[in-house]
């Protein structure tokens, strides 16, 4: 086990250099002087701003110099300042994540409530009505882009019923629960409905392998009830698998909401990201971008180690 | 696979129950165990289909023939298929007939125009078919790279495993930790890329990881089977066994994971399109369409409709028939 | 040349500052335009990406009809009813704007509504276009318009307690000085130095003489913040702005919202002696999806919006329970020719592909029929700077009468691109990559080529390659946006200046008249002959067909019908300001019906 966790540490590691490695890179492999494109077009370019600039960002050392300070930087928690908004890098993201977080959270929980019932449901009545209509509906699910469904949920909810505002973000710490969940509602569930599908496949699938396993049938013929059986003893299995692809989306999640967030007017991380690309702020995109790969990379770590602990099968060997 | 508009690693862990790109769940792969695994014809496969399955590959092969007939049309034919120009104004100064003309922008699907016009009174049928291009291509070029490259290398490693293994598996770690979305969007921004080919082409390497993935794990299923082990003890060359048995048997399950990737692809173009940073405008896309007609959605929902329906149809058809595919690689795996 | 790179250095930031604008709703509404700059920017009326090719829908394919502009009341009345106090209004704006310094950051339409809710202007513009003081009490200058004396308000304070005075206007100019969108605006105004000259009085002496410096400051230049604190915490005043203004800054949360909420010591009453303002707080909410700000307000998740958008207006008006605001500004949609480049250095071609320039279909492709106006001058038919005679003498879209034009050209045997008689022309036609100027040349595309005489290449540059191309004489047929709301100097000087001593004479065109035109504008008030003076300017430029045209812009505002006084508000004088300019709304005397 320490072994695992040793080459997984390591590997992380090397990632981590690779990624912040390919980042920082970026921004070297655009035509023309750096402050050309650091600079918003209507700054007042004097010889000072310019030179501090390139204090700065080192522009004069040499390439690798410059990545390992920056590394340094990045680590130290400082990914420079946009020079078009005034605000760090790092205040902006430290100021937007946990919205993205929480609608990264809120659908992915909305999800599984659905997902899990639904696809237990499946695997039971495999091949029966049941099944096949859940099946249907999770392939369509799929298939709808979570922008198309975004599109809908406004139309629905906040112009049809007015049940919910139609953009917009009431953040949890200034206006409470309630005010925070009709705000955050909508957008979840936008990100939601692929995920659901995703997850009740794979509890389908899962479950209905194991409930062929001889311990489930020993478990069948002893006459324990099936609710028992399915909870018991098939679910957890499955709750494995399920754990790992939740890291994964939740990983995913943090790059993956610009569209829905940029849609309901959500001060997310993807928000400001949208922002930044159409004001060419090179920084923030650079800053967000390297901080959503790493956010990935570790959780994806962090899974795949929870995932070696739990998993009886994996430890042993 | 995570939310729609992230990463076009995302399908395999809709389409197998288990999340592929995790070494662990690979054993548990269903892996095609015969020698030479047997080629039957298209149709016979076709007639084995599910009612729906059956559906979903002619759907897709409209798609495919459609993008062909528009792009054939646009560039041999010079316009003389019958097919409408997608960029034409209806309602403008048309150079064919040297007179205005006088279809009306935003209307609704008529016999003329089976599925109406859009805002600039460009027939909208027209312009979905030749969005099927970029769709196409992208599929294909990501695909390509995808299969050749990732599943080059993942027979490769998981044949000869020891450094080689670790070394390319720690690359592949590293292109896989990047978000797809994030990193397209950067690049598309910064560097202005608005090449169809280009997109196209760092997709499908920024997919090549997880094939990696799926190729080696059955690659290593595969190299554990007795014809290999066999093939070995013989003196066999292992360039050889890797062309002749190594890849042949991992192969089909690698196209039938493709079809499932390639939904997923084809909805980060989208997603792309619908932030108005994939292909130069006029060029339609099912994205950018439904990008430009969600304004008009007060005046003419169908316009939104359309192109929504057609990736919505094309993503669930591509899951249906990369379904059906590994199951049947896994069937006919088990049952030999 | 060196000359030229000095005057580069002062104008570029300030064309930069307003050609980033019109195309707004770019992120941080700051890149924007502001109001003392030439408003000569890209880009079309209401563009900004995400905004589809959206249409009108009726007669696009009908040439003939002549588009008019449907019956709304845009005139400027005092609403009736019983003002109460109290309530809060949610307003959607196009984009966020972040920099709120007004020395430094350019602002756009989203950025005023925020920012002059909290700053106040020395003098401001009335219904009649004529400019009014507001901080200021009178202003009178000398006889040739070169030394202007400027008399204060007693008894107004900033919202942190420091007494406004002239030594704030002193103050302020070094920070003015410092600053980009504050340099440019001295540098427009002609402004060579400034004093105290009193307690409550600042003298200003000019450069040049200036007729329309009142103007100036109502703009950039006389937009009052707090000197000692922008001083001392320059980066600071963005997160919290000190002005005198109604409202004072009670939370920013950037990207998300930003509230103000009511100044209890502000100095300005209504006729009837109550305190200003009526509203308890202002919630400014970027919302740059223009369907989602659409529903927000339908939805009542916000009670007004704004659009700069001619589609998003047409579908406000097919919506029920709103109250609209319409407005048709000054400010142009189009392009101009690089007349250095051949063969736009030739009247015929020039001529020719304006006569074919349908821009009725232009407009219908923008969603705007019946919302924007085909425009024929830099003035829409509401300024008191249009005149019919401008309007007659441009060319309207004439299909034959353009052929002809063009083939003269094509078959003289000296023709400038130096190409053999009867070959094609070569157009180079470039806008930035939104989808409604992209639907717009895509319009004018198809009908220069369908003239068989023209060869079209499209090319699209994201908005600064855009912008640059212009400033470095790289472009050919080039999006752009005219003119502004303000004093017509500021936008058609630089423009009609030589082209080697003015950078932003993008056409680089140079007409003796139109210069010496411009000059004698600067130096009368008389608003009868400054009007003659344009109209002359304008028919120049028909003539000499440098720019094509499409519509006005159009904008709207938005509201829940409870909520009142957008339009006729009052300057401190009891004049009627001038309503809700480009979306724009004066806040003092806004309140929501019990």
């Amino acid at each position: 086990m320490a072994r695992v966790i040793a080459t997984r540490l390591l590997r992380l590691v090397a990632t981590l250099l690779a990624v912040t490695f390919l980042t920082f890179s970026m921004l070297e492999l655009l035509p023309g002087d750096p402050v050309d494109t650091l600079l918003p077009p209507d700054a007042n370019r004097t010889e000072e701003l310019v030179a501090q600039i390139r204090a700065e960002l080192n522009l004069d050392d040499p390439f690798f110099v410059r990545y390992f300070s920056w590394l340094g930087d990045f680590v130290r928690g400082d990914l420079g300042k946009s020079y078009i908004t005034g605000q760090t890098v790092a205040d902006t993201i430290a100021d937007r994540l946990p919205i993205t977080l929480q609608l990264a959270m809120m659908s992915i929980g909305m999800a599984l409530l659905i997902a899990v019932p639904l696809g237990i449901l499946g695997a039971y009545k495999q091949g029966k009505w049941p099944d096949t209509v859940t099946s249907a509906g999770v392939q369509v699910a799929l298939s709808v882009p979570n922008f198309i469904f975004g599109i809908f949920l406004i139309w629905l909810m906040a112009v049809q019923l007015q049940w919910l505002p139609a953009t917009g973000w009431n953040r949890l710490t200034d206006q409470g629960l309630v005010a925070n969940l009709k705000t955050s509602v909508l957008p979840a569930s936008a990100l939601a409905l692929s995920q659901l599908a995703v997850f009740s496949r794979l509890v389908r699938s899962d479950m209905i392998a194991t409930l062929q396993e001889n311990y489930v049938l020993t478990a069948r013929s002893k006459g324990l009830p099936d609710k028992y059986i399915l909870f018991r003893h098939a679910l957890r299995p499955s709750s494995l698998s399920l754990m790992t692809i939740v890291g994964i989306n939740f990983g995913a999640l943090l790059g993956g909401t610009v569209i829905i967030e940029t849609m309901f007017a959500v001060p997310g991380l993807g928000f400001r990201l949208i922002n930044a690309i159409n004001s060419r702020d090179i920084l923030v995109i650079q800053g967000i971008t390297v901080f959503i790969a790493t956010a990935y990379v570790v959780i994806n770590t962090v899974v795949d180690l929870l995932y070696s602990a739990l998993d009886p099968r994996i430890r042993r060997s | 696979m995570a939310s729609t508009d992230t990463a076009p690693s995302a399908p395999s862990d809709s389409s197998t129950g288990d999340p592929s790109r995790h070494a662990i769940g690979d054993a548990a792969r269903p892996v095609p165990q015969g020698h030479k695994p047997k080629r039957q014809p298209l149709w016979k496969i076709f007639r084995s289909m599910p009612i729906v399955v059956k559906m979903a590959s002619i759907w897709l092969t409209l798609v495919v023939v459609g993008a062909i007939y528009s792009k054939l049309d646009v560039t041999v034919f010079d316009g003389a298929l019958p097919l409408q120009d997608p960029n034409l104004q209806l309602n403008n100064f048309n150079p064919a007939t040297g007179e205005f003309g006088t279809v009306e922008p935003l209307s609704a699907p008529s016999a003329s125009h089976w599925l109406g016009t859009d805002a600039l009174a460009r027939d909208t049928f027209s312009r979905i078919v030749h969005g099927s291009w970029v769709s196409v291509i992208v599929v294909v070029v990501s695909v390509l790279c995808g299969v050749v490259i990732g599943g080059l290398l993942g027979s490769l490693v998981g044949f000869v495993r020891k450094k080689t293994e670790t070394i390319v598996m720690a690359v592949v770690d590293v292109v896989l930790a990047f978000p797809a979305l994030i990193l397209l969007l950067a690049l598309v921004s910064i560097f202005e890329v608005r090449d169809l080919f280009i997109i196209s082409f760092v997709i499908g390497v920024l997919s090549i990881p997880i094939y990696t993935r799926v190729a080696r794990a059955n690659s290593l299923a595969v190299s554990n089977r007795e014809f290999v082990t066999a093939a070995r003890a013989i003196g066999t060359k292992p360039t050889r066994i890797l062309r002749r048995e190594i890849i042949p048997n991992v192969l089909p399950t690698l196209l039938a994971y493709a079809m499932v990737a390639a939904a997923s692809v084809i909805v980060v173009e989208g997603a792309l399109s619908f932030l108005g940073l994939s292909v130069q405008l006029p060029t339609s896309t099912w994205g950018n369409m439904i990008n430009q007609a969600r304004r008009d959605i007060k005046e003419n929902v169908w316009q939104v409709l359309f192109p929504s329906l057609s990736l919505t149809i094309t993503v669930l058809s591509l899951n249906q028939v990369g379904d059906f595919f590994q199951k049947r690689s896994a069937f006919r795996g088990s049952a030999l | 040349m060196h000359r030229r790179g000095v005057k580069r250095a002062l104008a570029i930031p300030l064309l930069l500052s307003m050609v980033v604008a019109a195309c707004g709703g770019d992120d941080d509404g700051d890149t924007a335009s502001d109001d003392t700059s030439v408003e000569a920017t890209t880009g079309d009326a209401t563009d900004d990406t995400g905004d589809g090719g959206d249409d009108g829908g009726d007669d696009g394919g009908d040439v003939t009809t002549p588009a008019t502009v449907e019956d709304t009341d845009t005139s400027i009345v005092r609403e009736e009813g019983e003002r109460t106090y109290g309530g809060d209004v949610i307003f959607g704006l196009e984009a966020e704007a972040v920099g709120m310094r007004p020395w430094e950051d350019a602002c756009g339409e989203p950025c005023l509504n925020i920012q002059l809710s909290m700053m106040e202007q020395l003098m401001r513009e009335r219904a009649d276009g004529s400019y009014g003081p507001w901080l200021a009490t009178d202003i009178t200058s000398n006889d040739d318009f070169t030394v202007w004396t400027m008399t204060l308000r007693d008894g107004v304070t900033f919202h942190n307690g420091e007494p406004f005075n002239a030594q704030t206007i002193v103050d302020m100019y070094p920070v003015q000085q410092s600053g980009t969108s504050g340099a440019a605006a001295i540098n427009a105004a002609k402004l060579a130095s400034l004093e105290a000259t009193g307690d409550m009085e600042i003298t200003y002496t000019l450069s040049t003489p200036n007729s329309a410096f009142p103007a100036s400051l109502a703009g950039v230049l006389g937009r009052v913040f707090e000197p000692k604190a922008a001083a001392a915490d320059p980066d600071g005043f963005t997160m919290n702005p000190i002005g005198t203004g109604p409202f004072v800054m009670d939370k920013r949360d950037i990207d998300n919202e930003t509230v103000v909420v009511r100044n209890e010591n502000y100095w300005m009453s209504d006729p009837d002696g109550n305190q200003l303002p009526y509203l308890d707080s202002i919630t400014f909410r970027p919302i740059p999806d223009e369907g989602t700000r659409l529903d927000s307000l339908l939805s009542g998740t916000v009670n007004m919006m704004h659009s700069l958008r001619q589609g998003t207006i047409r579908d406000a008006r097919g919506a029920d329970g709103i109250q609209l605001y319409e407005f048709q500004g000054n400010n142009t949609g189009g392009g101009m020719y690089n007349t250095a480049v051949p063969p736009f250095d030739d009247v015929r071609v020039r001529r020719g592909l304006n006569l074919m320039n349908n821009q009725e279909a232009v407009i219908d492709a923008l969603g705007g029929t019946g919302i924007s106006l085909p425009a024929t001058q830099w003035f829409s038919p509401d300024s008191p700077y249009w005149t019919q005679e401008a309007a007659d003498a441009w060319p309207t879209f004439d299909f034959e009468a353009g052929v002809e034009s063009i083939q003269a050209y094509i078959d003289d045997p000296a023709r400038s691109d130096g190409k053999a008689p009867g070959e094609l022309i070569d157009v180079e036609l470039s806008c930035p990559p939104d989808p409604t100027l992209i639907a717009a040349m895509q319009v004018i595309e198809q009908v220069w080529t369908g003239s068989g005489l023209v060869n079209v290449t499209l090319t699209q540059f994201d908005q600064a390659t855009h912008i640059s191309n212009a400033v470095n004489d790289a472009h050919r047929a080039h999006c752009w946006r005219w003119s502004s709301n303000q004093d017509p100097s500021l936008a058609i000087d630089p423009v009609v200046a030589p082209p080697e001593e003015s950078v932003s004479n993008f056409p680089n065109f140079f007409n003796e008249e139109s210069f010496q035109l411009a000059q004698q504008a600067l130096q009368t008030d008389d608003v009868e002959e400054r009007t003659e003076l344009y109209k002359e300017i304008m028919l120049n430029f028909a003539e000499d067909s440098i720019f094509w045209y499409s519509g006005y812009t159009a904008t709207m505002v938005a509201v829940d019908p409870s909520i009142q006084g957008i339009n006729g508000w009052l300057l401190p004088d009891g004049t009627l300001g001038n309503g809700f300019p480009n979306a724009f709304v004066t806040f003092t005397e806004v309140w929501i019906e019990q």
